[in-house]
């Protein structure tokens, strides 16, 4: 079901644009239009075609939420499974890195990462992965914690493979599950961090129809035209309900121990 | 555990120092001008000039850190350029909303996350499974934004059950500057305002939580459903024990520890304040007060802020961390 | 322990009399100022015994209170630094809470006096006299004479006076062209000017030149934006930063004590939310509602849509100090391609006047006929942009990224892109997009200007005289410099009006800025309130309100 779902995305992100309107063409007249024939989704404030606009914007935010997941789950992992394999002083000095990044409030970050990068998409991206990373970490190496003191891995050092191997052998397969939980989680998480930074004029830059930004300049028409932004808002959910199915699935078929 | 902990607490000198150098130098490089920003659509260049050198920022880098980290460390972090006020004391005015509004969302995600989770995971693939998973679904997908205007349109101006925005009707009369304004209105006994405070929590209180509860339910279900699979729950099962029991005794406990982290990493983030949802209800945390001071380049009032969370984060994570050695006699820490 | 530590000291026993502190925190914070801990605690007894227990979330009578929401935050009440907050603190100050010595007329751009009494011009227009309203004192008590405004004016006006700042921002703006401020009299005050320029009694009615107690300016020193002194109709009570701000009535008010007991102040950020407090009754007044939302509330019995002129104009701005802009036909053919209909139509939903010059309607100056200077016509555009020898031109557009602002640059980025010039559009937030634009490397962007007194010289002189526009548009024509200098000491008001037709002239010719046009200005209250209306300067007067019943 979820692979169903995200396989009708992959499609639509990449055919879809090359079959609707141009989603940047205004038409004044046309403006704040309710779905119709001409217009399946409506128009925005602009005059511009909704259904394009969402169309047009599935591979943008697709790849937004997947690249700042792709961040946050590979660095948080890496640091979260080395802290808590090592636990100790490094375990410790890593985890107080990963609180420092904590600490630090997502706007600001993000203005740095563009004030570096200049604004737009890929700093957006960076930013909202660094964001995500903490979570990550504190996961894999809470699970770590977990997973070092069974019986496999004490039997896996008396045969004496060594910390790397036991690391990716043991530890990291039977700690994806938690992961990939949180991570499916996440894509929906970093659309919306990605489109909310678009916002503050950090992230994907207009006209570019990015979900997010969309939605957020939706909010002027809440009441007035609400399905300016109950699309973009129904592509991201679609999104994040893809995602998180099949991330169940996915866990179902990594981790035997779970019965059918 | 006794050396454990204070080692730990030993360890929030250096990871301040950290975050007061990290804060610091983000916000340096972060482009932007607080002079240039107070002064605006007005600023001739020489006026900017004066107001850098009045407030300090045209000192070399290394300076201003000193001058700030040796402040911090006394306990003095300066004042706001913007309003002229003491830091510690904005600070003051805002970090008692946000923790009420905090808790009670936390309250909430909890206690509903935690049930869902437990009875999707028990009476899997049933409706009831389902049921959560699309209550789920739906916590997690929703933008907060849209949550918090649906909410106030539904049940503030359609159905007039609740009071909007704000932490008190000002017709009462209470001052919203009291810290703790529900809790300290109950204990003085004062009815009307208590009340009145109370509704107008709500909204805000439900719409924060919804993402948390989300949170709270998946992690629930998923390792509730992993730790039913583990050996020790097979074997009670051989041994004939009956489901509830295997799950009180024996799954729960285990299936604790990653929703604790969950908890707590979502909790520290609510009290980081929670820009959206004050915005929308104009509640008066620190999440509003962070995105204008940062938005100002106030840098005084971002690194209080920053130092502030910083220091209840690092206390929460020990909370957690002592709190899993307490449900998992197989972690210890030496 | 010096004055600011014991000021902070006393603040702190205040505080913790009325239990915004508990007893530790006062005894620690006590101790960051210096006291040690058994002196701290001791005091912190002392106080409680002091029998100080009033209850921290007391009722009070609230008698007729006005709550009204406004977008903004109030971050401090200082009325000469509150230009460098924005209207969150203009907005309480301005003639409510102080006074200048001048004011306008509620709704209108005409000038009445207010502290002062009355004032005199010399022959040579180089002295002004005014004399001092009698029998006004600031809300603390202290009486309200020469001396009191001298140190109001001089605070600003002396960089080297010990109560300077240098966030008093308006200061260059409101006291141009002065050479000395004196107290001549008890009850006198001569301000003598550099050059005969017209303007000071309409500057001084601008919220900067209000005019507050420095008896507290010297008791509260860095701390009086938090607790402001004034003359107005309403004197401070308490806040919450950012978030309430309770006024209450003056009943000495020298124009009679205003029909409202008690004005509470909510920034309320979103527009939905205010919009919703409104329509159920627990906001009075709503300022700056959105035109979209307008039909909602002319449709709801119980409520009543307040419009009026609002003194602001929008602009998109070239730089023709760097290319492409230093090419005078580009510049000229970029107006012919920008539809200003469909700006007013997506930023006001039509509550809008279409740009002509840079003066906006209801002032001196204001010519509608200019409109017709580039009239939309994408054609005679892409005539222009072939004769202006260029071609793929493509630049960067910047514009601020709140509110209609990214709407806006996307209008102009489609309007241009349909006659074939490329348009990169960034929308930055405010502390980025300021930094850019001073930085003079910015080639376009889109920002507007709104007056601060009711003079159009407020717009001519800031925008458009070459000190002021060389750094962001690289502007400088010295006609236009003689012209706008020459109208600032010309008293006769048609004479002025001829000079603004030739400087605007000449800055349409130069083609330097589009002038999109002006916004109207909404506010929607309940039914009940009487006597509101919308003020040109962005001020929200309430001397007069009242509600019915």
């Amino acid at each position: 079901m979820g692979v169903a779902i995200l396989a009708v995305l992959a499609v639509v992100a990449v055919v879809g644009p090359l079959l609707v309107r141009d989603p940047a063409a205004q038409n004044i007249r046309d403006r704040l239009q309710p779905p119709n024939a001409v217009y399946w989704f409506g128009t925005d404030d602009l005059g511009r075609d909704i259904f394009a606009r969402v169309v047009s914007g599935a591979p943008i935010s697709l790849a937004s939420g997947l690249a700042s997941v792709a961040v946050g789950l590979g660095l948080g992992t890496l640091v979260g499974t080395v802290a808590g394999y090592a636990e100790g002083r490094t375990g410790l000095a890593l985890m107080a890195g990963v609180d420092l990044l904590l600490a630090l409030p997502a706007i600001l970050l993000a203005i740095t990462v563009a004030a570096r990068l200049g604004a737009g998409l890929p700093a957006a991206m960076l930013a909202a992965g660094l964001v995500g990373l903490p979570a990550y970490a504190r996961l894999a190496r809470a699970s770590t914690l977990a997973v070092k003191r069974r019986e496999m891995v004490d039997a896996a050092r008396a045969i004496g493979a060594s910390d790397r191997q036991i690391v990716a052998r043991h530890i990291v397969p039977n700690i994806l599950t938690p992961l990939i939980v949180q991570s499916t989680i996440g894509v929906g998480n970093a659309i919306l961090l990605v489109s909310a930074l678009g916002f503050l004029g950090l992230g994907a830059q207009p006209p570019t129809p990015e979900w997010g930004r969309m939605l957020a300049d939706a909010q002027r028409y809440v009441t007035s035209s609400p399905y300016i932004g109950i699309f973009p808002g129904l592509a991201i959910s679609l999104t994040v309900l893809g995602f998180n199915l099949a991330g169940d699935g996915l866990r179902d078929a990594l981790d035997p121990t779970v019965g059918r | 555990m006794a050396s454990y902990l204070l080692r730990r607490l030993l360890l929030t000198i250096p990871i301040l120092l950290g975050v007061s150098l990290l804060v610091f130098f983000m916000l340096h490089s972060a482009g932007g001008d607080p002079a240039q920003i107070m002064l605006g659509s007005r600023a001739d260049p020489a006026s900017l000039a004066e107001l850098r050198r009045e407030l300090g920022l045209d000192r070399p880098l290394w300076v201003q850190y000193l001058d700030f980290a040796s402040g911090a460390a006394r306990g003095d972090f300066g004042r706001s350029y913007r309003s002229n006020t003491p830091v510690a004391a904005e600070i003051a005015a805002r970090f008692p909303a946000t923790i009420e509004l905090a808790v009670a969302a936390m309250g909430i995600a909890i206690v509903a996350g935690g049930i869902v989770g437990a009875v999707a995971a028990v009476r899997r693939h049933t409706v009831l499974d389902y049921l959560g998973s699309a209550g789920v679904l739906l916590g997690i997908s929703i933008p907060t934004f849209w949550l918090g205007i649906i909410v106030i349109i539904v049940f503030g101006l359609w159905l007039r059950w609740l009071p909007i925005s704000g932490r008190v009707d000002p017709r009462l009369g209470a001052a919203p500057s009291v810290p703790f304004l529900t809790v300290t209105s109950l204990l003085q006994g004062n009815w009307a305002v208590a009340g009145d405070a109370l509704r107008h929590l709500i909204m805000p209180a439900l719409t924060l939580a919804a993402w948390p509860a989300a949170i709270v339910a998946r992690m629930t279900r998923a390792s509730l459903l992993e730790s039913l699979g583990q050996d020790y729950a097979r074997t009670a099962r051989g041994k004939g024990l009956p489901e509830r029991l295997i799950v009180v005794r024996h799954a729960a406990r285990n299936a604790l520890l990653p929703v604790l982290t969950v908890v707590g990493l979502e909790f520290g983030t609510l009290l980081g304040g929670a820009v959206v949802t004050e915005t929308i209800f104009a509640w008066p945390g620190l999440g509003q007060l962070t995105v204008t001071a940062i938005s100002a380049r106030d840098y005084q009032v971002v690194q209080g802020v920053v130092l502030l969370l910083a220091a209840v984060f690092v206390l929460l994570n020990l909370l957690v961390d002592v709190l899993y050695a307490v449900l998992d006699p197989r972690i210890r820490y030496g | 322990m010096d004055d600011r530590q014991a000021t902070a000291l006393s603040m702190l026993v205040d505080d913790l009399h009325a239990r915004r502190v508990g007893r530790r925190a006062f005894v620690s914070r006590a101790a960051q100022l210096g006291l040690t801990v058994p002196i701290a605690s001791a005091l912190a007894t002392a106080a409680a015994r002091a029998g100080l227990a009033a209850p921290a979330v007391a009722l009070q009578d609230a008698g007729k209170t006005l709550v009204v929401a406004i977008p903004q935050a109030t971050v401090q009440l200082d009325p000469a630094i509150a230009g460098s907050n924005g209207y969150g603190d203009i907005i309480p100050l301005a003639d409510n809470i102080t006074e200048g010595l001048t004011r306008l007329i509620p709704g209108t751009v005409e000038l009445e006096p207010a502290l002062a009494e009355s004032w005199e011009v010399s022959e040579d227009g180089l002295q002004y006299v005014f004399q001092i309203r009698p029998d006004v004192t600031f809300h603390d008590g202290t009486p309200v004479d020469a001396a009191a405004v001298e140190t109001n004016f001089l605070r600003q006006f002396d960089p080297e006076h010990p109560l300077h700042q240098e966030t008093m921002v308006y200061a260059g703006i409101v006291f141009a062209d002065v050479e000395a401020i004196e107290a001549t009299g008890d009850m006198e005050l001569t301000v003598t000017m550099t050059r005969p320029t017209i303007l000071l009694p309409g500057k001084l009615a601008t919220f900067a030149a209000g005019i507050v107690s420095p008896t507290a300016l010297e008791e509260l020193g860095a701390e009086f934006g938090q607790s402001p002194v004034g003359t107005g109709p309403f004197r401070f009570e308490s806040w919450t930063q950012d978030v309430e701000l309770v006024l209450t009535a003056n009943d000495d008010y020298w124009g009679g004590r205003p029909a409202l007991d008690r004005v509470v102040w909510r920034t309320i950020g979103e527009d939905t939310v205010r919009l919703s407090e409104l329509q159920t009754g627990s906001i009075d007044v709503a300022n700056q509602i959105d035109f979209m939302n307008a039909p909602d509330i002319e449709a709801d019995p119980n409520l009543q849509l307040i419009t009026g002129q609002f003194l602001n104009v929008q602009f998109l701005a070239f730089n023709e100090a760097i290319p492409p802009f230093d090419n005078p036909t580009l510049r000229q053919a970029v107006q012919h391609a920008i539809n200003k209909e469909a700006v007013a139509e997506v930023v006001a939903a039509g509550n809008y006047t279409l740009g002509a010059g840079p003066i906006a309607p209801g002032l001196i100056g204001y010519d509608p006929a200019l409109a017709g200077r580039y009239p939309y016509d994408p054609a005679q555009a892409q005539v222009l942009i072939a004769e202006s020898g260029l071609t793929d031109v493509s630049f960067d557009l910047l514009n601020r990224s709140t509110t209609f602002w990214p709407l806006l640059g996307q209008l102009i980025q489609a309007d241009l892109s349909s006659v074939g010039i490329t348009v990169n559009l960034q929308s930055l937030e405010d502390a980025e997009f300021f930094n850019r634009l001073n930085s003079g490397e910015v080639q376009a962007f889109v920002n507007d200007w709104t007056w601060d007194n009711g003079d159009p010289d407020n717009v001519m002189f800031s925008l458009f005289v070459h000190e002021r526009a060389m750094n962001r548009m690289g502007y400088n024509n010295e006609q236009v410099d003689e012209l706008v200098l020459e109208a600032q000491v010309t008293p006769d008001a048609e004479a002025r009006e001829a000079l603004y037709a030739e400087a605007q002239g000449l800055i349409l010719d130069d083609a330097i800025m589009v002038i999109l046009g002006y916004p109207e200005r909404a506010m929607g209250a309940r039914a009940p309130v009487q006597n509101l209306v919308v003020s040109p300067v962005g001020s929200v007067v309430l001397r007069e309100v009242d509600i019915e019943g």
